[in-house]
Order: structure tokens, then sequence, then C-alpha cells
């Protein structure tokens, strides 16, 4: 749990990490039927239907809004993040 | 001016000829709403002033509902999470566009399990909205704000909703509305904030099919924003309403019917009945895999979830935190705080599925096993034109027995529905009857793209009365 928690940048309390231990291996546990499923020549379906690439021109256009609109973290023209080490 | 009851259809072409002045029903409308959020709570923003269509195009004048996690330029946009409040688009999704144009306005941002992660309505940020047929009871997930405010309001209305599992049947179902899952890709994503993209379809929730299909030839068509919208030309979808069902064949998946509380298997039945009355022919099918759709379609739903909510990190929108620490401690005290109990739940879950040593067991496994349900349903489509089942298992649960409820059980609720989205057909939820005075929605589920079959079958049920 430690791991995963780590990996998808999410801080559990002591409370938490207990519980969603528990409860991963319950669903995960109830997931398993799907071993029972033959899928030795099946493809996986990503997608519900076939899905072809759509390419468009590769140029450049003009949008309307700010993209900084949302942000309280800028500075000029930029977002400011945190630091980086 | 009496609004009461009457339908979307005789008000459009009343407010056309002059007939209902548009001032009178904006107010009407904005008085009427104010007193059902306070009762019922659809609503987690009710637009302050409605502002006033600028074309008389198809649906002028009428008022919309949008589920929150579609964006609407100017007007908050949460999700029903905490990690998005404040945050209000710069742009409308196209779909919104789309209705705006035909001069539809804008009336609020319906409630929502957070970011769809629900089947009652209950994970939700800004307060949960309550079954106007008993106020004890759920109005169903996630889009359960759409269906309680479709339900309830007196006036013309239409709602936009979204399903990724069920969203859309599931909410109709238990609040005795219609409600349109389209064929994935008919129409466009853009705008809509994801939970897994494979699986989300924007849809609608209303009071009659006559709504869905006027307001489904607005929204449907290719869109070149959303990569994966299908290059299908918008229609009419009204024309199918014409048509009666004589010949049409139904079939009967026997797997949805196991675990389904008696009186609403009766319900079912009933209405497969009228159905033959009404000159179609029935016959009993198989799905064999159902029982594995449960288990492939939360594997895929939080994997794709988990990547989608990687990028809610307190910097450019939503919940932002006091700049400290290095990008890991400040990501992740943002995400820890901004994010509800079921989100870090599927996140959890899903980072876990897609890890090195776990992703072929369990996400390239479900993926798999996805094809073979897939499989079953074009089969069946081979003989039969529409497929009949319940919506859900039960009629809307307590709110005290839904707090009772472990995570899988809770899960196990979308049964029914899981599949037919994981296939991406197209799926309508009608009223077929009531058990203990409570709704019971019937599941008509169509091949790709063949809304108009299902349009035409859930018509001949007359729903709106009026």
């Amino acid at each position: 749990m430690e791991r995963v928690s780590k990996n998808a940048r999410l801080k559990l309390s002591e409370e938490e990490t207990s519980k969603f231990t528990q409860q991963l291996k319950d669903v995960l546990g109830a997931f398993k039927s799907l071993d029972e499923v033959d899928t030795g020549n099946v493809k996986p379906s990503f997608h519900p239907q076939e899905i072809s690439d759509v390419y468009r021109e590769d140029k450049a256009e003009k949008f309307d809004w700010d993209p900084l609109s949302n942000t309280k973290h800028k500075e000029g023209k930029y977002f400011k993040g945190p630091r980086i080490v | 001016m009496k609004l009461e009851k009457l339908s979307v259809k005789e008000f459009l072409a009343r407010i056309k000829s002059g007939d209902i002045d548009l001032d009178d029903f904006t107010a009407h409308v904005m008085e009427n709403s104010k007193s059902i959020q306070k009762k019922y709570n659809p609503f987690i923003t009710l637009v302050d002033k409605i502002q006033k269509p600028k074309k008389k195009g198809k649906l002028y004048g009428l008022p919309i509902s949008i589920k929150d996690n579609i964006c609407t330029k100017g007007i908050q946009t949460t999700a029903g999470s905490r990690i998005l409040e404040g945050y209000t688009p710069p742009f409308s999704a196209s779909c919104v566009e789309n209705i705006v144009n035909e001069g539809a306005f804008i009336l609020g941002k319906t409630a929502m399990d957070e970011f769809g992660f629900g089947t009652f309505s209950v994970n939700c940020a800004y307060g949960i909205p309550k079954n106007p047929l008993d106020t004890e009871r759920s109005c169903g997930g996630s889009s359960g704000g759409a269906s309680c405010f479709t339900a309830v309001a007196d006036f013309p209305h239409v709602a936009l909703a979204e399903s990724t599992g069920g969203s859309i049947s599931c909410p109709a179902a238990f609040t005795g509305t219609v409600g349109l899952t389209p064929t994935y890709g008919l129409v466009s994503r853009w705008g809509l904030i994801d939970y897994a993209n494979s699986l989300d379809k924007i849809g609608l929730i209303t009071k009659s099919v006559y709504d869905i299909a006027l307001s489904l030839s607005i929204i449907a068509g290719n869109d070149s924003k959303d990569s994966t919208s299908l290059n299908v030309p918008a229609h009419d979808y009204t024309k199918y309403l014409k048509k009666d069902i004589k010949g049409m064949k139904i079939g009967v998946p026997k797997e949805y019917f196991e675990g389904v509380d008696g009186k609403i298997t009766k319900v079912i039945w009933n209405a497969i009945k009228k159905l033959e009355d009404l000159g179609a022919t029935y016959k009993e099918v198989s799905l064999p895999h159902t029982k594995y759709s449960l288990s492939a379609y939360y594997i895929i739903a939080v994997s794709e979830a988990s990547t989608n909510l990687a990028k809610y990190a307190g910097m450019r929108y939503g919940l932002h935190l006091e700049l400290k620490g290095n990008f890991d401690e400040y990501f992740s005290a943002v995400r820890s705080n901004g994010f509800g109990e079921e989100a870090k739940r599927r996140i959890i879950l899903g980072t876990f599925a897609r890890m090195a040593g776990y992703r072929d067991a369990y996400y390239l496994k479900a993926l798999k096993v996805r094809t073979k349900i897939i499989e079953d349903f074009k089969k069946a489509f081979k003989q039969f034109d529409v497929l009949a089942a319940p919506t859900m298992p039960v009629v809307a649960p307590r709110f005290d027995e839904i707090e009772k409820l472990s995570p899988i059980e809770n899960y196990m609720m979308d049964v029914l529905t899981v599949a037919p989205n994981l296939a991406g057909i197209p799926m309508i939820s009608v009223p077929a009857g009531k058990v203990n005075n409570m709704p019971v929605g019937l599941h008509l589920m169509g091949d790709h793209l063949q809304e108009g079959k299902i349009l035409q079958v859930a018509n001949s049920f007359k729903i709106q009365k009026y």
C-alpha cells in the first residue's frame, strides 16, 4: 500500500491505509474470477469499437481563452510550480 | 400561463408562436428551481442570472441542466469534487455549444458522485440530491442531480448527463425518468471531465422519449476536437418515433434476471409482454460472459481513472495550496486534501492494476474479457433488434441501507449496466412500473449506432402522459 500510494501521489492516514489495504484485498479477490475466462487468443479491446487515428494539418491555431485564468500560482505568462529538487 | 404538465414539444411550439412569453417563463423557472434546490438539492451550481438565448433555434427558450463534469464557459464546473472547487472553464463542451446554439439556456450544474465514482450520488462533495419520490432514498448515480431535477421540475426541461458504467440508466430507473446512453463516440466528449476515456459517454435524462430523440439529434455527430468521435452524420432521431414495433425481435438475456428482486422481474416481464401485444416477438438469449463484466469493468475503469486524475496537482486549476516543499510533497498534499474517499480508493485500485508485475494479470486480462463481452452482444444482435432487461436489480435504496454497504457490495449494484457500457452500445432506461411505490426501469439495449431502434421500442410505452 505504501508503494501504491506513493506512486499515486496520495498521502494516506494510518486509518485510510489499513482500511484501503483490506478493501483492496477484498475487491482484488473478487476480480480474480476473470481467471476463469479463457482469453488465450483474444485481443484486448482498448475501445468498444475499432477507432482509427484521425490526423489534422499541423498548423498553429489561435485560441481565444487565457490558460492562466484558473491558477493562483503564476508569474508573468507562466505557471508557477513547486521546486523540482 | 399554465406551464405545469406541458411537454417539451408543446412548449417549443408555443414559445415559437409567441403564446408563451420568454421573460415570464424564465422568471417562473428560476423561482421554482430555487425552491426545488432547497428541498431536494439537485444542483451544485444554480445560475444567478439566466443568459437569455440569442438565437431562435430548435430549442429556443428551453431550460437545460448540465451534469457538473461537463464544462460550461463562465460557470463553475467541479465534477462533484473539492479538488476542482472554483474552477470556471474558459470554454464550453461541444455538446453544450450545440444546445446553446439552438436557443436553449443553461439553468445550472447538477450534482453527481465525485468524478462519477458512485451508484447512489452519495459520494458528493457538495451535498446529496434526494429522491423526489421519497426523500429518504437515493436518486441513483452518478447523474443523480440530473435525474432528481428532471423528475421533480414541473416545467419543460432537458438534462445533459453522462455515463461511464451506468450513470444515466441507474438514476433514470430510480426516479422514473427516461435516460439514454448513446453509442460510444456518437456524442463528442470534448469538454467532458474524463473518468475513463474508453467508457465515458455524454447522454440525456428527460421526462419523455420524444425529448431524448429531439435533443440527441442536436448533440450527436462528428467533432474534430474529439479524436474518438465517430464519423457519422447527425440526423433527426424523432423520425423513429413515428414507426410502430410490429415484427421487432426482442431478446431477453437470461443472465440479467439472476439476483434481481422478484417483484422487479415481474414488472419487467409484464413490460415485455406488452411489447408482444404491440406486435414484437421475444425470445430468451444467453450472454455467457455477463458474470465477468463487473470485474472487467471496474479494473478498466479504475485503471483509466487513476491516469486521468493524475492531472489534478494544484497548479493550473482547482484547489491550490501554498507552494511549499518539493513537487512530490506539494502534489501529494493537494491530492490528499482535495480528493474524497471513493476517489482515493479508485486511484489506489487503478494504480495497483497498472503496476509492473500486475498489469497483465489485471488490466490486460480485463481488456481481453471485454472483447468476449462485446462478442456476446454482437452475436445476439445478429438475431435480435433490441435486448430487454431490468435496468437495476433493486429499486432506489434508502440512505441508511447504502451506508451499510461495503465497497464491493456497492460495486455489485452495477451488475446489469456495466456490460453494455463496456461494449459501448446504446441503451435507454424507461419507467415500466412500480415496486413498493418506487419506479422500476426497463433497460433496452441496441447494437452500435442503433439508437433509432431502442427509441422506437421505448416510445411504444407512451411514458409522458401529458
